[in-house]
């Protein structure tokens, strides 16, 4: 671990215990000062040093918590009201008793010192004042009349016997000292109990201005090596003269009594003090009090702080999980704080994050596995030349495949989500599935198989629909599935199988007879009508000729059947198709010039492989057929067209005949190429019958329609090359022509 | 100075209004507090300086004569006479004044004054700290009267002086009312009603 993560990890701990320490060390040096006013001196410095600056570090370490939370708080910081609401109610618990206690303290601080100036005190120390004071008066009372008496005896002497009398009067007494004055304060005479180690004491100003208007003066005076000495002056001129002698004498005070006044003025000065110091003295105490109480609020808040953090930081890691877990992040593992409850919560949240991070796991696996199903499924139904569709219970269209957008003519694909009739589209196919759909899924009974019938300008289109109930887990239908398949084209070659068969045996069956029955008639009436009466041969005449003549209708017609029926045999061989159809059109130019033939040929066109007497018939048909469509019509006009197209990726000829004429009748448009159907008086109905049977056997594809403008328009695309040929011939790929639909 | 925010905000106060208004509200109660204290406490109180001082040569020897005004009251006379001692220091500094140099001391001399009453005596008595001597003075006017001025203190030699040299001499006192511990002084630092302090009286000295 580095440096920086240590100071990081430890720094705080590291500070507060410093602190801590520095603290309790003021409270030991202010519990021993309290004891000593000298020790309290020399380390109030060091005191107020300490406790200012844990004071202000508590405050900048509490602002910044403080700071700390307010962010968090308005962050919305996992845990950060909880905090808040711990912090609060750990400073309450706190804060409350400290205050209390600092008030009664407070009080008793306030009681405590003016304890000490209670009356009885104060009167106690007046009395040993006036004693003290009574004590010594009766001894200066004394000494001044000593004093007075002396002088009187010293007034008539001389200045130079003052000398002895004064020496042997202080010795009658207890003085000190006897100094005699003259005027300017002169020393005439002077005795001591000390004579070699002091001069006279000076008289004071105060004592010579007494003394000089004639009165005598006494006082109590502090010596300056300790102890009181009285003070006594008079005059020694008895007749008041002011310029005269002055007696001034020093008298001792006992000692033991110097040590009681000492002590009494100690006391009065030591009281005057505690006086003056009174308010001070509460004021000083109330600030370090106040001072220490605001320590220990900011210490005991730092400490809610601590205490809520520690409290707190297990529920924000499990906040912090949850949110994790929340946002899918299942690899979450929380610390683990204590083995208490929190800890068992954090266990039990630490086992759920793995179960779930297996779960997940699973879950994905299980996801993959359904999408590579639902994949697979899809590409599936993509391939599908059945069209399926499933749609919610409310008709939302859950899915949707290529085959069924191709099938009705809708992108049914991009209408996912959305409700399936909310489709808007004009798409005749799909508006008709939908009308014929709706009825049904309206019923009870939504498991159903029906063939509906969808007519478009096409033709007719014919689907099988089977509608599938989606089971759930509380058996309510959860939706339908749609599958659907247009069977037009199969309906079609079961019904071109079933022309086939009927040709085959028509072929079989009717041309046979119609030889004999020919030639028997010939032969009847070769050999009867020579021996006939005119108007029996006339008869005979005219019904072997009805008979000959019905027979070779027949006959054409047989063998138009036989044509419709025959085997493939063709004769490929590769030839320019614009050649071949300007030949044929060429014919036709000749023979009837009322119609107006264009040709649209495309240069670019190249040659193609089949057979070119067929395509001839499949011209001479649609050709024939449009100038049968246009007799009589004005302005008829016949346009033949050739392109090079594609069809499904694939290069092919297309050949378009269109005309002007009255075009297919609606109802007939899904039936034209099939055989007998026509609106013609005239005709085996068979021509356009073999059209599409030859387009079919070269692995092509035709069409049939009107023309907005009027008319009809036949469309043939033969392939180019001969490789489609084989797979075309039989099985006409039905997604293909489904998306040529479209 | 409130019409301002009144206009900005006139119907309820901002909360930077609120908190401004609350700080008023402590500045004035602080003040409030700090007034209460001083008020309560009976001390120093008027001016404190030095009036006059000069140097007087008697006999090769430069005596002092300061006259201090001291800011005693009825409340540090009435102090006084209740036991309540007044000190006094009295510095006295010679500096010889050099023209590009800063001024290099000659001679200081600090001199301490004590006065108290003495309750036995009922007698006030000044004691002079340095020499020893005390004296006893009847009234606490005489002895405010004696305190407030210093006569004939032998201050400085002749010899210590050069003569034609400028000399500056600086006298400055201090006053201390009552024993107030060094602890309550700091603690109460903004309350000067016990310790004072005048500014240097200056007068130059050409011997």
């Amino acid at each position: 671990m580095g440096t920086a993560a240590l100071v990081r990890k430890y720094g705080s701990t590291v500070i507060i215990g410093i602190g801590i320490a520095l603290w309790l060390g003021a409270l030991f040096l202010l519990s021993s000062a309290a004891q000593n006013s000298g020790l309290f001196n020399r380390w109030l410095p060091w005191i107020l040093l300490i406790n200012i600056l844990g004071l202000l570090t508590l405050f900048g370490l509490l602002a910044g918590k403080l700071f700390g939370l307010a962010r968090e708080y308005r962050r919305h910081a996992p845990g950060s009201r909880l905090k808040a609401r711990t912090v609060a109610t750990f400073s309450a618990l706190a804060v409350l008793p400290i205050v209390v206690v600092y008030y009664f303290a407070l009080q008793f601080l306030n009681r405590g010192i003016d304890s000490w100036f209670e009356r009885e005190v104060s009167q106690s120390l007046k009395d040993t004042q006036e004693l003290s004071r009574a004590a010594l008066d009766v001894r200066v009372r004394e000494f001044l009349q000593n004093t007075e008496s002396v002088a009187r005896s010293l007034s008539a002497l001389p200045d130079f016997d003052l000398v002895g009398t004064l020496d042997r009067a202080r010795r009658e007494s207890t003085a000190l000292e006897f100094t005699v004055l003259g005027s300017q304060t002169r020393i005439l005479a002077t005795s001591s109990d000390r004579p070699m180690d002091s001069v006279p004491l000076p008289a004071t100003d105060e004592m010579m201005l007494q003394v000089r208007r004639g009165r005598s003066y006494v006082s109590l005076d502090t010596n300056a090596v300790g102890g009181y000495v009285i003070r006594a002056a008079a005059p020694l001129n008895a007749n008041g003269n002011p310029g005269g002698r002055v007696l001034i004498a020093i008298y001792p005070v006992p000692e033991q009594l110097s040590e009681l006044a000492d002590t009494v003025q100690r006391s009065y000065a030591q009281y005057a003090n505690l006086v003056q110091l009174r308010q001070p003295l509460k004021s000083t105490f109330v600030l370090i009090l106040t001072f220490v109480v605001l320590l220990s609020l900011l210490a005991a808040v730092y400490g809610a702080f601590f205490a809520a953090g520690r409290l707190i930081k297990p529920v924000q890691d499990l906040i912090a999980g949850t949110r994790a877990v929340a946002r899918g992040d299942y690899d979450t593992q929380l610390p683990l704080p204590s083995r208490d409850e929190l800890g068992f919560l954090v266990t039990s949240f630490n086992d759920m994050t793995k179960r779930l991070a297996r779960a997940r796991v699973e879950t994905h696996r299980s996801q993959q596995a359904v999408e590579a199903e639902r994949a697979s499924l899809a590409v599936i139904l993509a391939r599908l030349s059945t069209g399926v569709v499933s749609l919610e219970p409310d008709l939302v269209v859950r899915t949707a495949n290529q085959a069924a957008s191709a099938i009705l003519g809708v992108d049914l694909e991009a209408a996912i989500g959305k409700r399936f009739d909310e489709q808007v589209s004009d798409g005749t196919l799909y508006v008709q599935f939908l009308n014929a759909v709706k009825m049904r899924l309206g019923a009870e009974n939504l498991d159903w198989r029906e063939q509906i019938e969808l007519q478009s300008d096409s033709g007719k289109h014919v689907l099988m629909c089977a509608c599938t109930a989606l089971p759930n887990d509380i058996g309510v239908p959860a939706g339908v599935v749609l599958v659907f398949d247009d069977i037009t084209t199969l309906l079609q070659a079961q019904r071109d199988a079933a022309w086939g068969e009927v040709a085959r045996r028509l072929a079989h069956e009717i041309k046979n007879p119609l030889t004999p029955i020919q030639l028997s008639a010939e032969r009847m009436r070769r050999r009867f009508l020579g021996s006939m009466n005119a108007q029996d041969a006339q008869i005979l005449e005219r019904a072997t000729h009805t008979i000959v003549a019905q027979v070779d209708a027949m006959k054409q017609m047989v063998n138009a059947f036989s044509e419709y029926a025959r085997a493939p045999d063709m004769q490929f061989t590769r030839f320019d198709l614009n050649q071949l159809i300007t030949e044929v059109v060429d014919l036709y130019r000749a023979q009837d010039s009322s119609v107006d033939l264009k040709l649209l040929l495309a240069a670019d066109l190249p040659d193609i492989s089949a057979d070119r007497m067929r395509i001839r018939q499949i011209l001479n048909n649609l050709v024939t057929n449009s100038l049968e469509a246009l007799e009589g019509r004005a302005g008829a006009s016949i346009e033949v067209e050739t392109q090079l197209a594609e069809d499904a990726g694939k290069p092919v000829a297309s050949i378009v005949v269109t005309d002007n004429g009255p075009g297919f009748q609606r109802d007939l448009i899904g039936t034209v190429f099939d055989p007998y159907v026509t609106s013609k008086l005239k005709g085996t109905g068979l021509g356009l019958a073999i059209v599409k049977k030859i387009v079919e056997e070269h692995g092509g594809r035709i069409e049939a329609d009107n023309r907005r403008m009027g008319g009809a328009r036949v469309r043939i695309l033969l392939p180019l090359g001969e490789s489609g040929r084989p797979f075309s011939f039989r099985e006409p790929r039905k997604g293909e022509n489904r998306r040529e639909r479209v | 100075m409130n019409a301002s925010p009144r206009q900005t905000a006139p119907t309820a106060p901002a909360p930077i209004l609120r908190l401004v208004r609350v700080r008023q509200w402590l500045a004035w109660v602080s003040c409030a507090c700090l007034i209460a204290t001083a008020s309560v406490a009976d001390g120093l109180d008027g001016r404190f300086e030095v009036r006059s001082a000069d140097l007087e040569l008697k006999e090769g020897v430069y005596h002092l004569n300061v006259r201090i005004d001291l800011p005693v009251g009825d409340a540090v006379r009435q102090g006084l006479e209740e036991g309540v001692p007044l000190s006094l220091e009295v510095d006295l500094a010679i500096n010889r004044v050099r023209q590009f140099l800063p001024n290099a001391g000659v001679a200081e001399l600090t001199q301490r004054y004590h006065l108290q009453y003495n309750t036995v005596s009922a007698r006030y008595v000044l004691h002079n700290d340095n020499s020893g001597e005390q004296e006893s003075l009847p009234t606490v006017d005489a002895a405010l009267e004696r305190l407030s001025q210093v006569r004939g203190l032998p201050a400085l030699d002749q010899s210590l002086l050069s003569a034609g040299r400028r000399y500056e001499a600086n006298v400055r006192a201090k006053l201390d009312y009552g024993a107030v511990p060094l602890s309550v002084r700091v603690l109460m630092f903004w309350v000067n009603e016990w310790h004072r302090e005048s500014d240097w009286y200056t007068w130059v000295l050409q011997p």
